[in-house]
């Protein structure tokens, strides 16, 4: 039978990056229906966390999200936005604990439908102290186009993802 | 080597309809993942619902948290009579082209000796959240049902159950 | 106006037959429908209580709501 959850690339930093994309998704467009990017991260930026961004077929409009999140040990909110980029899922930054990285995982479902494109995003930030955050974001690119490659940075493009991080690209197949 | 996430079942509805429900569901696997990707007709204004086993009755509880316009809100209801597989009161979409991706985790489905639980995660238009719901029952789950209250699914939305085995 | 329908997809030998609901399950429908609502009301009603009772206790405080956050944390 064939394999219905298969890792199709991965990225372990062997050095700082400004971002990691991940292209040529149009040639699995027939081979699976959703993708799962798995993300365990840090950026080079001067604070606990930041936040992070992710666009589609190198495509700078479209997007909107929304996001519940929590963070600084009591806040709980709810906020959106919308732009060149879904970008209010988060990731640790360099004045978290050391040696410590955060985690997103970013659901693709029907990535080479030609209806607009939903993800499901949950992020994770963790720093021994007051200051961590926990976020779930929907996220919406307006555009009918297959996806084709996944780009993620951190949102200030004066910080670098950290050597360390690691991406892992998943296809899932439905049948 | 085998298999650990199998696909059980597929359906990409090619008309309208208010209910899809899978019968005759394994016992072979640890926990039951569905992922839909839905979007109802026009007028719907409703959520997306479950029920397993044809259990209409008032077995189940939830608790949802969820961010929307008016803000982060959380919420729950006993002796209710679904699992809510999205966060709180939030319509599905009916936009032409925006389909909302659904998870919905049927935790240890077919142990014959706990309730079961439910783990969900939505990410509709302009709202996320999640939800965690109690079917008060040891029978294994061997169907599972998604509907909603008033209208339709509507054409192109996309359910498909996958199991996976812990061993 | 017709019926709605239900897909039954049988996990065991792929067989999808899509089915027109009953006269009782179109009623149940209707029924979850109206408590739905039904609840949605109550809970906006409640919130707005709890809003309200909020913003005069702040007042009768002077204090903003990121100040009693800001005490509570």
């Amino acid at each position: 039978m064939a394999t219905t959850y298969t890792l199709i690339d991965k990225s372990i930093l062997g050095s700082n990056q400004a971002s990691v994309s991940f292209t040529g998704l149009g040639s699995y467009s027939s081979t699976y229906t959703d993708l799962k990017l798995v993300a365990s991260v840090r950026d080079t930026s001067a604070s606990n966390y930041q936040n992070a961004k992710l666009t589609f077929n190198s495509s700078t409009s479209g997007y909107s999200d929304r996001a519940i999140r929590a963070y600084g040990g009591s806040t709980v909110d709810s906020t959106s936005g919308s732009g060149s980029s879904i970008n209010l899922f988060y990731e640790t930054s360099d004045s978290a604990t050391a040696n410590t990285f955060g985690t997103y995982e970013i659901y693709i479902p029907n990535f080479s439908s030609s209806n607009y494109k939903s993800v499901s995003i949950d992020c994770v930030t963790e720093n021994n102290a007051s200051d961590a955050f926990l976020g779930l974001v929907a996220g919406l690119w307006s555009n009918t186009a297959a996806i084709t490659s996944i780009t993620v940075a951190p949102l200030s493009g004066s910080a670098n993802l950290k050597s360390g991080s690691s991406f892992y690209l998943y296809g899932i197949k439905n049948s | 080597m085998a298999a650990t996430y199998e696909p059980i079942a597929t359906t990409t509805l090619g008309s309208s309809a208010n209910t899809v429900t899978f019968s005759s569901i394994s016992g072979s696997y640890t926990d039951i993942v569905a992922v839909c990707s839905v979007k109802a007709t026009t007028g719907s204004d409703e959520v997306l619902r479950s029920q397993v086993n044809g259990d209409t009755g008032s077995n189940y509880s939830y608790t949802y948290v969820q961010g929307v316009s008016a803000g982060a809100q959380s919420g729950r209801a006993s002796n209710t009579s679904l699992i809510l597989t999205q966060a709180g009161n939030l319509a599905i979409p009916e936009g032409a082209s925006t389909f909302a991706p659904y998870v919905v985790q049927y935790m240890n489905y077919s142990n014959t000796n706990t309730f079961k639980t439910i783990l969900s995660r939505g990410a509709g238009v302009n709202q996320a959240g999640a939800s965690v719901s109690l079917w008060r029952s040891t029978s294994a789950i061997t169907s599972i049902r998604f509907y909603i209250a008033a209208g339709n699914f509507d054409t192109g939305s996309t359910f498909t159950l996958y199991g996976i085995k812990a061993a | 106006m017709p019926k709605p329908t239900k897909l039954i997809i049988n996990c065991e030998t792929k067989e999808q037959i899509e089915v027109e609901l009953t006269d009782e399950e179109v009623a149940q429908l209707e029924a979850d429908r109206a408590k739905a609502e039904a609840d949605k009301v109550a809970k906006e009603a409640a919130d707005a209580v709890k809003a309200e009772a909020k913003a005069e206790l702040l007042a009768k405080l002077g204090i903003t709501a990121e100040e009693a956050a800001l005490l509570l944390a």
